[in-house]
């Protein structure tokens, strides 16, 4: 679950999200396990994508202190680093309970342990997050209140995030303390009150949406006319499909060291026409410079030349990155069934590209909505993409997701992307459905529904490769069990009628199977008389005279089938002239 | 196996003395045609399809056909000058490129190409037979009411289509004769005729690439025991316009691919020790955080087994609960009743119609070939407008997939927008409707980018390019056509609509195009040393003045901050002013680094003097602006990789102002904390050693 693949163009994207995971051992000891839980989860997640985001985890409000700066009433579970599978032991096994209970909450100490531990990273950091995993009933004591939200002030300021996850098994009034705490993180007057929240898979997914970096596929001003423009983030919201599989690397078997590979690429000397040198030394290998090199595409016969810079020019030759409204067209256009081409993009708008992006975003969000219409875009995401016609779609929570407003972004397939179906035998339109069949058919259908959800599926495959490694790296011996939930239960399928259905329905395949087999009849029946054909004496006066490629190639097998002398090679896939050269051989 | 042949095609090209004679737009007869047939030839070529193509020229000096040979004396200036064979560049070059001075038989040039089709051609298996025939008809043909009614029944019988180009055939009351016997030859072969420009028109862009349709075969299986052959085809994908680029070396003498010596790729693999590891030495390693686990380690008992390929339900769901987003894959095929299996189609038939009317789609999970990774698709029921009544597959997502994003809150008063603004884009959304964007004269369809009838401008671009190189060896390549153009275009129908639409718009929204930070930072260097040049140019005698004393009176008046040209007497002059510290701080701290980054003295030795006086300052008055100003530096330093700027620093001793030098700084030089910021910040541990030492001994001396 993650996106390092995706190649930001703008600079200020250099360097990895940051994230401190703060855990308030003050709180109830359910809440610090169900806290601890999530934590795993997460950083177990980051192993398994062997992500590059730069994890730390602290617990506060302990008795004892174990900490980098000697913050008082911290312990540090690991330091800020690249999640280890040491650490992950570390927070696995470690007690929090053990730590004992601070006697009061100092935050403001807390808070200025994490700019400690964010200003004494060594990498580069391209977003700072605070993670704080706690209730939100208990403030700090009185005379840390002021200096508490100082800090976070602080933090605020220097581009840290700092996010509360309210873990609790029910709604409870929040501390006002709090409200104050969010209003400064969020430097803002508005400000939502974090929802109690209990499950730690769900924790873990919010600590995820939370600590994860969100790279746009591009950032672009949408030109709705000349001289009026919104700014808005494309994202992806979907891995490719391609994409989901488990990083490998390729290691020396005698060490089980990683190897580097290294492609090189060189010049060598063929021989003129088809005498290539017999051995891999006569190969003559001279470096190969870029301005020697040619591409070619074979066209009518002929190779068709271009030079590297040719080719990169005739890739994109429209321009920048952009996007542009054509027009709208009505919402009902759009049928998945018919017209789905590729992953859609998301949009969102960016104040950081045009300020009142967003005002502008949600006025022409409502208009589609309210009058079900889409907006057709010509978009080009990158400099080297090419350019595609869209469709903006405005929606709300895709994929169940907490995000309130946003547009689908709809490739639209372009005519060279239709591919023709073959002329089918199927396609008469007078077969009548007799109803006693769709009664069936809709009482099984009905019966077998479900509610499908974005991420009900999960890729069987990957998770019983990290269940794999898992076992063999963590020796964990409660391991959750492993559920293919791409598999239907077959209990629903129980009480499916499939007797009735194949009475009504079947048999299926028969009519194939006698059709093949009168094909196959038929055409021995007619090798047989072909092979009947072939005269004798043709044959051999065609050898001696060295015409036997006059015959076709049916006729040259059944010769070489009924009339050789040898034993015959097996002659499937095998060109005229071999066949030719297999008469002369076998049939003297 | 012959190739299979989907069409053959025979062009016969009237090239006679009739066709010379040029028509309003200064074009002949002639010229057209080879025109025309160009563009067929090079469509055919670029859609790599299984077409062959044919020539005879009508009208030609020499006669070379096989009715000629029988029947010596007839069938003269008709001439097959190019044999049914794979279409090719050479036959473009080879075009006659004037007309000749003889006149030809039209009909007589059918007549020919017809035998050709039946005697002519050996070995190829030719399903669809298609002549076409260019020509202007101002060379009466000779033949009689009766040889024509024999020719025509035989066409019909052989199942050959006559299209005529290039001549309006279709009034019926021509005085011509030979157009009125053309047109019945066309109708009763279910042929097509054009005049040129129509038809250049429809050969305005490349065909797309000819792609033989692939079966996917498999029983879609409801629970146990119902299995239903289906047959699945792609209809829908985003495939790369070319070929992968084939690399080839260029021959220096001939600018094009040597034919001695060729690219050659490999990969090796280095050991630890440098050493090439060979392929089979080679295992699996799967990463694991920073750890990488040898796959043969694992146990293999967990490892997942798909099963044999297969399209097993899971279940039915609501047709709205699989939106667009769900879907993740590579493009959509279509799923039909088996070939062949009737009761196959009907099962599928009656699946299809009852998913209609219950508003559900199936999701099932496909293994697309034994032991292959499952994934989960939706078949969702089609009546598509090609009569197609099926099931359409597209993939859905896995859970690990979703990269559970999260935006900023936009449900906040600040984001609130107003009826007026809606409405406003209620108006563009009217105003722009792309379903009536033509005037009802202008196209069949009044729709603009109709879907999947669109063409891709950049398809199409590549494939211009090729075929532009192909006919022009050498020639820089052609910018893209206005034709492609187009579909970046709103139509301008459209855009006259939207224009009062948008204006409105523009009046109610405030938006401001935000800079790209580091942009505006260069920007404001520029001009900090633009203005600074300028000032130079206006004091000419400035160059001739000793250096630092001197500037000051002479332009007092102008300095308004402080400049790359002269930090420090600016710093001083305008702290004289009563420029607040603050400001003067943040000035001098830019213009050092505009120093710096802009590399305008080679070794900063301005900067460096410059920091120095600074520093000075600092240690005098408030240490905190150079201090705070430092730490950034030095960061900003670190990222650019500047180390040599850093080590200047350690040099000239220009580190934070300690505690021990000015008790306002909060920079201890015993500091743990800070001793080991310093040390993160620079790679080499030393610096801080020498640095500290050389600031602790300092500081001992004056104690």
């Amino acid at each position: 679950m993650d996106s390092d693949d995706e190649i930001e163009e703008s600079s200020k994207w250099k360097g990895r999200p940051g994230t401190i995971i703060l855990i308030n051992a003050l709180e109830d000891s359910s809440v610090t396990a169900v806290a601890q839980e999530a934590s795993c989860r997460l950083i177990r997640q980051y192993l398994r994508s062997s992500s590059a985001h730069i994890i730390g985890v602290t617990i506060y409000g302990t008795e004892q202190t174990k900490s980098a700066f000697n913050t008082s009433n911290v312990v540090d579970i690991f330091p800020m680093n690249v999640p280890t599978l040491d650490g992950y032991k570390k927070l696995r096994a470690a007690n929090i309970e053990s730590y004992g209970k601070a006697k009061e909450l100092i935050l403001s100490e807390v808070l200025w342990h994490c700019s400690k531990i964010f200003k004494n990273c060594n990498k580069t950091l391209s977003s700072k997050t605070v993670i704080i995993l706690t209730q939100l009933n208990n403030s700090p004591i009185e005379t840390d209140r002021e200096r508490t939200l100082k800090r976070v002030i602080d933090l605020a300021e220097s581009y840290t995030e700092i996010k509360c996850i309210n873990i609790s098994m029910n709604d409870y009034p929040i501390n006002p303390f709090y409200q104050k705490f969010l209003i400064e993180a969020n430097k803002s007057k508005d400000y939502i009150l974090p929802k109690a929240i209990w499950d730690s898979k769900a924790i873990e997914t919010l600590m995820y949406i939370h600590s994860h970096r969100h790279l746009a596929v591009a950032k672009l001003c949408f030109e709705i006319g000349n001289g009026l423009s919104i700014g808005v983030g494309v994202y992806s919201l979907l891995k490719s499909s391609s994409q989901s599989h488990h990083k490998t690397s390729k290691l020396d078997k005698e060490t089980n060291e990683v190897v580097e590979s290294v492609t090189k690429t060189t010049k060598v000397t063929i021989g003129s026409g088809n005498s290539f040198p017999k051995d891999d030394n006569d190969i003559k290998e001279v470096p190969l410079l870029k301005s020697e090199l040619l591409f070619y595409q074979e066209y009518g016969g002929e190779r068709i030349e271009f030079t590297e810079k040719e080719k990169k020019a005739i890739e994109n030759p429209f321009g920048p990155p952009m996007i542009k409204l054509l027009g709208f067209k009505p919402a009902t256009i759009l049928c998945k069934e018919k017209w789905f081409l590729k992953s859609s993009y998301f949009i969102f708008p960016s104040e950081s590209v045009i300020e009142g992006s967003t005002i502008a975003f949600k006025a022409l969000h409502k208009a589609c909505t309210e009058m079900n219409t889409v907006a057709i875009c010509i978009l080009c995401t990158r400099v080297n993409a090419r350019p595609t016609i869209v469709a903006l779609v405005p929606c709300t929570n895709p994929l169940d997701l907490d995000i309130e407003i946003g547009f689908d972004v709809i490739f639209i397939p372009f005519i060279e992307n239709v591919r023709d179906i073959p002329a089918f035998d199927n396609t008469d339109q007078n077969i009548v459905v007799e109803n006693a069949h769709k009664v069936l058919m809709k009482d099984m259908l009905t019966s077998l529904q479900f509610d499908y959800k974005a991420d009900m599926f999960e890729n069987p495959k990957l998770q019983s490769e990290y269940r794999a490694i898992e076992a063999k790296s963590l020796q964990e011996e409660n391991m959750e069990p492993f559920v293919d939930t791409t598999k239907p239960n077959l209990e629903k399928f129980q009480d499916i009628r499939d007797d009735l259905f194949e009475e009504l329905f079947g048999p299926f395949g028969v009519l194939s199977i006698k059709r093949s087999k009168n094909e196959n009849e038929s055409s021995i029946n007619t090798k047989k008389v072909k092979s009947e054909d072939i005269n004798e004496d043709e044959l051999q006066e065609k050898i001696s005279n060295k015409t036997v490629d006059s015959y076709t190639i049916t006729q040259l097998k059944n010769i070489l089938k009924n009339k050789s002398t040898s034993e015959v090679p097996a002659m499937t896939g095998l060109k005229k002239n071999a066949l030719v050269n297999l008469v002369y051989k076998h049939c003297k | 196996m012959p190739p299979k042949v989907e069409q053959g095609t025979i062009i016969i090209l009237d090239i006679g003395r009739n066709t010379s004679a040029k028509d309003k737009s200064g074009k002949s007869f002639f010229e057209n045609a080879i025109e025309c047939t160009k563009r067929i030839i090079e469509r055919k070529i670029m859609s790599q399809g299984n077409d062959l193509i044919g020539i005879i020229l009508l009208g030609s000096k020499k006669t070379k056909n096989s009715m000629a040979e029988q029947c010596p004396g007839a069938f003269k200036h008709i001439e097959l000058f190019v044999e049914l064979e794979i279409p090719s560049w050479k036959m473009i070059r080879d075009l006659p490129d004037m007309p000749t001075k003889s006149k030809g038989d039209w009909f007589d040039a059918l007549i020919v190409a017809a035998d050709y089709f039946k005697n002519g051609v050996s070995g190829i298996k030719n399903p669809n037979k298609r002549i076409i025939l260019m020509t202007n008809f101002e060379s009466p043909s000779s033949v009689d009411e009766n040889g024509f009614d024999q020719a025509l029944n035989g066409f019909k019988e052989e199942d050959f289509q006559v299209d005529v180009i290039g001549c309006d055939i279709n009034s019926e009351n021509s005085k011509n004769n030979d157009i009125n016997m053309a047109r019945n030859f066309v109708e009763s072969t279910n042929g097509v005729t054009a005049p040129f420009n129509d038809t250049m028109r429809y050969l305005l862009f490349h065909k797309k690439k000819h792609v033989n349709a692939m079966p996917w075969n498999v029983d879609l299986c409801i629970g146990p025991n119902i299995k239903i052959p289906i047959t699945s085809y792609i209809r829908l994908k985003d495939e790369p316009i070319v070929k992968k680029w084939t690399k080839a070396v260029r021959d220096p003498i001939t600018d094009t691919a040597s034919s001695t010596e060729a690219v050659s790729k490999k990969t090796i693999h280095l050991n630890v020790e440098n050493k090439n590891v060979v392929n089979n030495e080679l295992i699996k390693g799967y990463h694991y955080g920073q750890e990488i686990i040898p796959f043969f380690e694992c146990d293999k008992s967990l490892i997942y087994e798909s099963g044999p390929k297969s399209l097993i339900v899971y279940g039915f769901t609501h047709s709205s609960k699989v939106k667009f987003q769900n879907l993740n894959g590579d493009g959509l095929s279509y799923v039909f009743g088996r070939k062949g299996d009737k009761k196959a189609q009907y099962a599928v038939r009656c699946l299809v119609e009852c998913l209609l009317e219950l508003d559900l789609v199936a999701i099932v999970r496909r293994v697309y070939n034994n032991g292959y990774a499952p994934r989960m698709f939706a078949l969702m029921p089609v009546l598509d407008s090609n009569d197609f009544v099926c099931l359409s597959m597209a993939s859905i997502c896995f859970k690990e997939e979703i990269k559970y994003m999260s935006f900023p809150a936009t449900e906040l008063k600040k984001f609130a927008c107003t009826n007026d603004q809606v409405n406003a884009f209620k108006d563009l959304i009217k105003a722009m409707d792309l379903t009536n964007a033509y005037d009802d004269s202008e196209f069949d369809d009044n729709e603009a980018f109709p879907i999947a009838e669109t063409i891709s401008p950049s398809a199409q671009y590549i494939l211009d390019c090729i075929a532009f190189r192909a006919m022009n060896p050498g020639k820089p390549l052609p910018q893209p056509r206005s034709d492609i153009m187009m579909l970046f275009k709103v139509p301008p129908l459209i855009e006259k609509r939207a224009a009062v639409p948008l204006e409105r718009l523009k009046t109610l929204f405030v938006l401001n195009k935000v800079e790209v930070k580091h942009r505006i930072k260069k920007s404001q260097d520029a001009s900090v040393t633009d203005t600074s040049i300028q000032a130079e140019g206006a004091n000419e005698a400035y160059n001739d003045m000793p250096k630092v004393e001197l500037c000051i009176p002479t332009k007092s008046e102008n300095i308004q901050k402080i400049r790359t040209i002269s930090p420090i007497s600016d710093y001083k002059y305008l702290l004289s002013k009563g420029k607040p510290l603050n400001e003067i701080a943040l000035e001098m701290t830019g213009a050092i680094e505009s120093l710096i980054y802009s590399n305008l003295d080679q070794h900063c030795s301005k900067a460096l003097e410059a920091m120095m006086f600074f520093r000075m300052e600092g240690v005098k008055g408030d240490p905190s602006y150079y201090n705070n100003w430092l730490k950034n530096f030095k960061t900003e330093l670190y990222d650019r990789k500047r180390s040599d700027m850093l080590e200047l620093i350690k040099e000239k001793q220009l580190n934070y102002i300690w505690n021990q030098e000015n008790n306002l700084s909060k920079y201890d030089i015993n500091d743990p904390e800070e001793e080991s910021q310093i040390y993160e910040m620079d790679t080499a541990p030393s610096f801080t050693e020498m640095d500290v030492s050389s600031e602790v001994n300092n500081l001992f001396n004056d104690m």
